[in-house]
């Protein structure tokens, strides 16, 4: 395989580049990247211990928690039995359809402006400062980049591209016959910025600020709901009621005691659910013969229908 | 368990400086195939092994260095849980909570 | 017979954990793999087989030495510890390869 290989390599190295460029651009555009994410993650966790001493008042707390609340209700209803389900459910949709978890129920029927609501500006200011500070040295490194280092070939691609990247790959270059491999340093600046994510989630551990794409998808998602941070939570009480009205509940522990004796053996397992009468017949004979059996005989069942 | 990951974290550097010896090797083969201006065709298989057993060092060291797999089943987690956790003693069951005002509210 | 909801089945922490443990391993091992990719000189379909082959030889080491060859203990469906973070290692193998293969074949 290797002499396959390395004669592709000898029909193919058409262009010798100077080492020069090796050692003045390629390392150092990659070691400029990594050292911005860096600094870029210990910003990010800098400001956000100064944005995490502003005091919430008691009232916004509960109303976007009480939404978390029915969000529980809907998701581990299963757990509880149906009296008490019905009575957190019949108990939270009236709350919210009145308004009682409003901050100020006065206003429930205005629509927000985020222009005199101070809180909201506040909120709106600091999403959009965090999106600025990452932003910026993504284009500063584009920038310089540009200014820098264009005009000439950097690397080759080991795998080939279609023609259609040739415009993009080669930018300062422009010369119609070479291959599409030889490219110049800005699809080197995109190359790092995909490839380094997992390295900074290496370096860095988990939730890393250094991480361009995630902002990208975030900006675009923030793009899409202009009415983004002081939200209206009336509306979203009254999406929650809905959900919740529409919610079904079946308890989960319904038939425990079916499981609970078919899982140690003391009962075959049975796919219908026996009538109150039989039930209770069946548990005393049940009863009284796991009383009766000896311990071993208990241990044997056990372990047949405890693999699972 | 740190004896493992030290040596985990030692093996890795061994696999490190072995990729860096086969990289050179690579360079200065290549070098010297350019100057004497023969076509690079045969790489010395010792060079290729190299390379390929820097990678098993490597993985062996990454896989010592890796933490544990955790089980994920409930099950076993309720295994590790004495009876105290899960099951409350009728003593201190209270009564008198939110569902009494709840009901009142509803009904 | 009611079926356990979900939730309620598994541990969410220990699944985000094992996660983040095979994340670790597939990146470096992307890294490491790719840096070699480079040095051998591989290149095309050549350099995609490659990584194919040693990210089956890491699900394999991950299943023989971590998961003890009971997979099913360790995540929700056994055959994810062939498939988990495969393709998130695909762009940092393609960043080493590139960089190895610059340095090591094409400079002078």
């Amino acid at each position: 395989m290797s002499h396959q290989v390395l004669s592709t390599l000898a029909e193919s190295q058409s262009l010798y580049l100077d080492p020069a460029i090796r050692d003045w651009v390629l390392i150092p555009i990659m070691v400029v990247m990594v050292l911005v994410g860096v600094l870029r993650d210990q910003i990010t966790v800098l400001l956000g211990g100064g944005a995490s001493t502003k005091k919430a008042t008691l009232k916004a707390i509960r109303e976007s928690k009480v939404l978390m609340r029915g969000a529980a209700l809907r998701n581990y209803g299963n757990h509880i039995p149906p009296s008490s389900f019905l009575n957190r459910k019949n108990y939270l949709t009236n709350a919210y359809k009145k308004g009682d978890y409003l901050k100020n129920p006065a206003s429930m029927n205005q629509t927000v402006n985020p222009m005199t609501d101070p809180q909201g500006m506040e909120m709106m200011m600091e999403g959009m400062k965090k999106n600025i500070a990452m932003i910026i040295p993504q284009t500063v490194i584009m920038g310089w980049i540009n200014f820098f280092f264009s005009g000439f070939v950097l690397i080759k691609l080991p795998f080939p591209l279609t023609l259609r990247f040739k415009s993009m790959l080669q930018r300062g270059v422009e010369t119609p016959d070479m291959d599409v491999t030889w490219v110049s340093s800005l699809s080197w600046y995109f190359l790092n910025l995909f490839g380094l994510r997992s390295i900074f989630t290496l370096l860095l551990g988990e939730d890393n600020a250094a991480d361009g794409m995630r902002e990208m998808t975030a900006m675009s998602q923030m793009t899409a709901s202009p009415t983004g941070q002081p939200q209206d939570f009336h509306k979203l009480h009254l999406a929650e009621s809905e959900n919740l009205e529409l919610t079904p509940h079946s308890w989960e522990l319904n038939d425990i005691e079916h499981r609970l004796l078919s899982r140690y053996g003391k009962r075959e397992q049975q796919k219908v659910i026996d009538s109150p009468e039989n039930f209770i017949e069946n548990n005393e004979k049940n009863a009284i013969e796991a009383t009766s059996s000896s311990s071993e005989h208990k241990g044997k069942n056990r372990r047949k229908s405890g693999k699972h | 368990m740190t004896v493992i990951v030290s040596l985990g974290k030692f093996l890795g550097w061994i696999g490190f400086l072995t990729l860096f010896h086969s990289a050179y090797s690579t360079y200065e083969h290549l070098s010297y195939l350019k100057a004497v201006e023969k076509i690079p065709n045969e790489m010395p298989i010792e060079i290729t092994v190299e390379c390929l057993i820097s990678i098993v060092i490597f993985a062996i060291s990454i896989i010592m260095v890796a933490g544990p797999l955790k089980p994920i089943l409930m099950k076993d987690e309720m295994t590790k849980k004495t009876i105290d956790k899960v099951d409350i003693r009728p003593n201190f069951n209270t009564f008198n909570h939110r569902c009494r005002s709840m009901r009142s509210l509803v009904n | 017979m009611t079926t356990q909801n979900q939730a309620s089945l598994y541990v969410s922490e220990k699944i985000v954990q094992n996660v983040k443990t095979i994340t670790f391993i597939r990146s470096s091992m992307s890294a490491i793999t790719g840096s070699a990719a480079g040095i051998l000189g591989l290149t095309g379909y050549y350099g995609f087989i490659f990584y194919g082959i040693t990210s089956l030889f890491t699900s394999f080491l991950i299943w023989s030495a971590k998961a003890q060859a009971k997979p099913g203990l360790y995540f929700r469906n056994g055959l994810d510890v062939w498939t988990e973070g495969v393709f998130g290692g695909l762009f940092s193998y393609v960043l080493f390869w590139t960089l190895l293969y610059g340095i090591v074949h094409v400079y002078d």
